[in-house]
């Protein structure tokens, strides 16, 4: 990959760092799992493309697509904690 | 397999948005504007993906002069700057 | 109606109370505010989810109602922050026990002009469920 791409990648790496910071903060605030949830998401999504800056062969070939994939896991996994029936009806979160 | 999860990705980074783009419908809070906006990006970023490896595997695509590859990078770090920016402005 | 209720009051609800049953919860609390409760006492107490009691224990704590006690099993304890708090529940166990249909009502009828805590609103977002009381 060439130094372009390679500087848009350090750029997209900082920023989901930085984002699942973010996260990390909300998710103390709050004690919502959902913030932790993102916070792990973005992170996995920040490993993702570091780990593309460094192996320089094709995403496809070294099924590094798995991490995306992972990436979008804990994000599910939170909306679905957020909607399950709890013992009392009424009751939020 | 890359393609189906590019796919889903897609997909899913579109259902998060809808998520966030009814919530901000019903509060007006910016911060679910910006992340919206965010998966709106990640959802272009894994569909240029699906495009280019799947569907073009042996092609390198290039658009207006410039590499698919930049241009998803260009998807993905606008859309994450929006919610960057978004949390950093938006919340309290 | 709600509009009965004094303004400290409602600014109260408006703050800090969710639900009924966390109303409730605060009420146990207050009620014994000498005496450190656990999430599974409490949960016993009610009859309702223990892992839900200590997520809503957790943010009673973090808005300043109780204070938590991490020493041995984590427990809480009615402390409000400051005196102003502490009025306000005394005015509200009070309202409650006299006009509890009037506050309940006070509780779910949020005025859209409320200034809403934007996480609370990004968390509200993902709920799918129709009785999304903060729409």
């Amino acid at each position: 990959m060439d130094n372009n791409g390679q500087f848009l990648l350090g750029c997209i790496v900082a920023v989901c760092f930085a984002i699942s910071l973010f996260f990390v903060r909300f998710w103390r605030k709050t004690h919502d799992r959902l913030f932790a949830c993102f916070a792990v998401s973005f992170c996995l999504l920040g490993l993702n493309w570091l780990a593309l800056g460094f192996i320089q062969q094709d995403e496809v070939r070294t099924a590094l697509y798995v991490i995306r994939l992972l990436a979008y896991l804990p994000i599910l996994l939170g909306i679905l904690d957020k909607n399950r029936v709890r013992g009392d009806a009424a009751a939020p979160q | 397999m890359a393609e189906a999860v590019y796919l889903l990705c897609t997909l899913t980074s579109v259902l998060i948005a809808i998520l966030l783009f009814r919530g901000y419908a019903r509060t007006h809070a910016r911060l679910l504007f910006w992340t919206a906006l965010c998966f709106i990006g990640l959802a272009v970023n894994n569909a240029l993906l699906f495009i280019d490896k799947g569907l073009y595997p042996d092609v390198e695509l290039w658009f207006l002069g410039i590499n698919m590859s930049i241009w998803r990078g260009i998807a993905a770090l606008v859309g994450l700057a929006m919610l960057l920016w978004g949390l950093i402005w938006d919340v309290d | 109606m709600s509009q009965e209720e004094p303004k400290h009051i409602q600014a109260f609800v408006a703050g800090y109370i969710e639900s009924v049953i966390q109303l409730e919860v605060l009420l146990v609390l207050y009620g014994s505010s000498e005496r450190a409760w656990t999430a599974e006492a409490l949960a016993r107490e009610l009859r309702i989810d223990p892992a839900w009691v200590d997520g809503q224990l957790a943010q009673l704590c973090a808005k300043g109602l109780l204070h938590c006690s991490e020493d041995g099993p984590r427990s809480y304890r009615y402390q409000p922050h400051t005196s102003e708090l502490h009025q306000a529940m005394i005015d509200l166990s009070k309202a409650y026990a006299d006009r509890r249909v009037s506050v309940i009502s006070l509780i779910y009828s949020r005025p859209a002009e409320q200034p809403t805590d934007p996480l609370k609103s990004f968390s509200d977002a993902f709920r799918l469920r129709k009785d999304n009381r903060n729409g």
